[in-house]
């Protein structure tokens, strides 16, 4: 099962969220047949490809796209070969950061292609299908990975 | 009776703790899992990537 992290979660707290926070489970916010799908495409996408594919729900701060590329920095790993999708639902923001390697396989038109799903998707309140097709699409676009021998 | 989770609508506030997904250990993919998040960032050369909003 696709785990949930709470690094830096409490970093980005501001005092009108923190106390609702400690408060709620942490998955509270998808059922546990959208996590399930969410664990799915997230694990598909990164065997499929052999690049590392994670997600970030919650707010970004301003500016997102700094936060965005800080949390992708952090994400552990092989981060050049790491694809972050960062959604903040309060600012109607995504952002989706790629390291230098999967930059190469996955450049920035076909990110904008799968954003542009997942806006869509998201307009019309489908937060978990706007990524799960999202992360397919990267996925088809960075295909599977050479192996050099 | 089932329980309904209130669905999300664009422009509603978003109360919920920030959450992190990463995939599943054994589902491929490059990296030390949970243990590697807490680690000092690591630079990742020119990054890409595109934003949207809704």
């Amino acid at each position: 099962m696709t785990r949930a992290l709470e690094v830096e979660s409490h970093d980005t707290a501001t005092s009108s969220t923190m106390s609702s926070r400690t408060d709620e489970p942490l998955d509270q916010i998808f059922s546990f047949r959208e996590l399930a799908r969410l664990d799915e495409a997230l694990t598909l996408s990164s065997r499929e490809t052999g690049l590392r594919f994670t997600l970030y729900v919650g707010d970004l701060g301003t500016p997102t796209r700094a936060r965005a590329e800080e949390m992708h920095a952090s994400s552990g790993g092989a981060t050049a070969e790491a694809v972050l999708i960062a959604v903040s639902p309060g600012q109607r923001v995504v952002e989706v950061v790629t390291g230098s390697a999967a930059a190469r396989r996955l450049p920035d038109r076909a990110c904008a292609l799968a954003v542009l799903s997942m806006t869509t998707a998201f307009a019309g309140g489908d937060l978990v299908g706007g990524i799960v097709n999202g992360l397919r699409q990267l996925a088809d676009q960075a295909g599977r990975p050479t192996h050099k021998h | 009776m089932r329980h309904r989770r209130p669905r999300y609508k664009p422009g509603q506030a978003w109360d919920h703790a920030p959450v992190w997904y990463e995939p599943h250990p054994d589902g491929g993919g490059h990296g030390d899992g949970h243990a590697a998040i807490a680690a000092a960032p690591q630079a990742a050369g020119p990054l890409g990537g595109a934003r949207g909003t809704w």
